[in-house]
């Protein structure tokens, strides 16, 4: 498993320095789940700006074998003093190396964020398919066209203050892309300790049978990590 | 004025939401403080340790099982009436037949379904529930239990020529089999495995894939679930998976799993059927509209 993170890191190292990133992110990953039971891992993200659109690049490994690779491209315009309409599309696979299946997802959504509120809607497709699939069979993958794609985040501080907490509730982060009626429900706090560094933590929290009268507790994460800021 | 419009608001909502509704339970939707699906597992075994697991013996190499899901039965029960008039009426169908949960729409109809499925206990039949998420809501799996006993068990059909097919009952009413069923589930498949069984079918009430907009307002079991659980099923040969909940019809083979998805036979739904599985050493469907 360390050769794994070895190789994963060098790889977001590479990628990085050769896209000329501006800020890095890496974060320790823990969690528990009704599926996984305890599991850790890791998660890295880097942010290109290209004139006035961001490629966000983000990868994960988890001890549960799943990875995940996805890159954002994401064009904000400034609408009002403080707000601002933003389009979001993703690229996202998702591989579950134990379980000899992987998913790609194609995702599109708008937004408009203010200094204390943010709110996102939008669509994404998935695909499902396993390993070692009989190619000349039509049968054997699964294809979820539609599903909603929603985030909603509250800021306390605003997001423009040095240290904020906020509260995320939406189906999707950076790493999974969850059914429409599986929301992710995320605490989470950032500060701004030194002129390029900044910490970051975030706890969510996973429901089963949410919509559907018998909620129960499926999964919870926590991510701790730090934001370096090369320019 | 702003801030007075809030407050009704919210005092409005909360209202909404813990009041006595009838059908919807909307607490429920949000948050609830039942039985985890551990302690209604555990309360499955239990059952299953004094009553044992049922066996069908002298059943034609190829029988005919009758199946229904999301009855929901509130004041009318005219498609469950027909459905067990039809399975009654049927010489060749098996002993045994399958229910895959939601037998009620809210609370108090309990007798009345009760009283409308006995001519088959009378006939010397019986029906194999799970329950599914309304049949939980309300805090009613106790009433569910009581009344069907587990909702998490197997049992097996021997044919006259030998031919065995093990069926398994999943209980999915909250979305999740839970750490205790999932693993028990492993248990069962592993132990079964060389047991010489033709066909394994597992029947559960919440669906697996949602593959068009016909399921917006039903929620599935969460991605990595539905990956294990396929995947589980995959290594262990099963045959079919069975399951409702959606209220609309579907078939999905992934990983050579057969995933049948059937229709809701609930009263004064435009689209009602039940479904008749022919199982041989092939498995056959049709399905059979009631309105």
């Amino acid at each position: 498993m360390a050769k794994k993170y070895h190789v994963f890191l060098l790889l977001f190292l590479l990628s990085t320095v050769v896209l000329n990133a501006q800020e890095f992110q890496i974060n320790g990953v823990a969690g528990y789940s009704r599926t996984y039971k305890w599991y850790g891992g890791v998660d890295m993200k880097g942010v290109f700006h290209v004139d006035n659109t961001d490629f966000t690049l983000k990868l994960e490994a988890l001890t549960a074998n799943t990875y995940s690779i996805g890159l954002t491209a994401g064009h904000s315009f400034k609408v009002c003093e403080k707000g601002f309409v933003f389009l979001d599309g993703t690229l996202h696979s998702r591989i579950f190396g134990r379980y000899k299946t992987y998913e790609f997802v194609y995702a599109a959504s708008a937004g408009f964020r203010m200094r204390h509120f943010s709110v996102q809607a939008g669509l994404f497709s998935r695909t499902i398919d396993a390993f070692g699939r009989d190619w000349h069979s039509l049968q054997n993958y699964v294809t979820e066209p539609f599903n909603f794609l929603y985030k909603v985040i509250i800021s306390v501080m605003g997001f423009d203050h040095p240290w904020d907490v906020y509260l995320v509730g939406a189906n999707y982060n950076d790493y999974e892309y969850e059914r429409m009626w599986e929301p992710i429900c995320s605490l989470g706090g950032r500060w701004d300790f030194k002129e390029r560094w900044r910490a970051v933590a975030e706890g969510t929290l996973q429901a089963a049978g949410m919509f559907h009268g018998t909620v129960k507790f499926y999964e919870m994460t926590l991510r701790v990590g730090v934001v370096y800021k090369l320019k | 004025m702003m801030k007075k419009t809030c407050k009704y608001c919210v005092i409005a909502l909360l209202l909404m939401l813990t009041s006595c509704g009838k059908n919807i339970d909307y607490m429920g939707l949000f948050m609830t403080f039942n039985e985890s699906p551990d302690e209604r597992f555990a309360q499955s075994m239990e059952y299953n340790g004094s009553h044992g697991y049922d066996k069908f013996s002298g059943v034609p190499d190829e029988y005919k099982v009758y199946a229904m899901s999301d009855i929901h039965v509130d004041f009318s029960t005219d498609n469950l009436d027909r459905y067990v008039s039809d399975y009654l009426a049927d010489t060749v169908a098996a002993p045994f037949s399958l229910c895959l949960g939601d037998l009620i729409n809210a609370t108090g109809h309990w007798d009345y379904f009760a009283e409308h499925v006995k001519p088959v206990s009378d006939a010397g039949r019986k029906i194999c529930y799970v329950a599914g998420n309304h049949d939980i809501y309300f805090n009613q799996w106790k009433e569910f239990f009581n009344r069907f006993g587990s909702s998490t068990y197997w049992f097996e059909v021997e044919t006259v020529s030998g031919y065995k097919d093990l069926y398994i009952a999943l209980e999915s009413g909250s979305g999740t089999l839970g750490v205790d069923q999932r693993e028990w589930l492993e248990k069962v498949l592993k132990d079964k495995q060389n047991q010489g069984f033709r066909h394994i079918m597992v029947f559960t009430h919440t669906h697996f894939f949602k593959k068009d907009s016909s399921q917006g307002h039903t929620s599935n079991f969460n991605l990595e679930e539905t990956y294990d659980l396929a995947d589980l099923f995959d290594r262990y040969d099963v045959s079919m998976v069975l399951q409702g909940h959606s209220h609309s019809r579907d078939l999905t083979i992934f990983k050579d799993v057969v995933y049948l998805r059937v229709d809701a036979l609930e009263d004064h739904y435009p689209n009602a059927y039940y479904t008749i599985l022919k199982v041989g050493n092939d498995i056959n469907y049709s399905f059979v509209k009631v309105n």
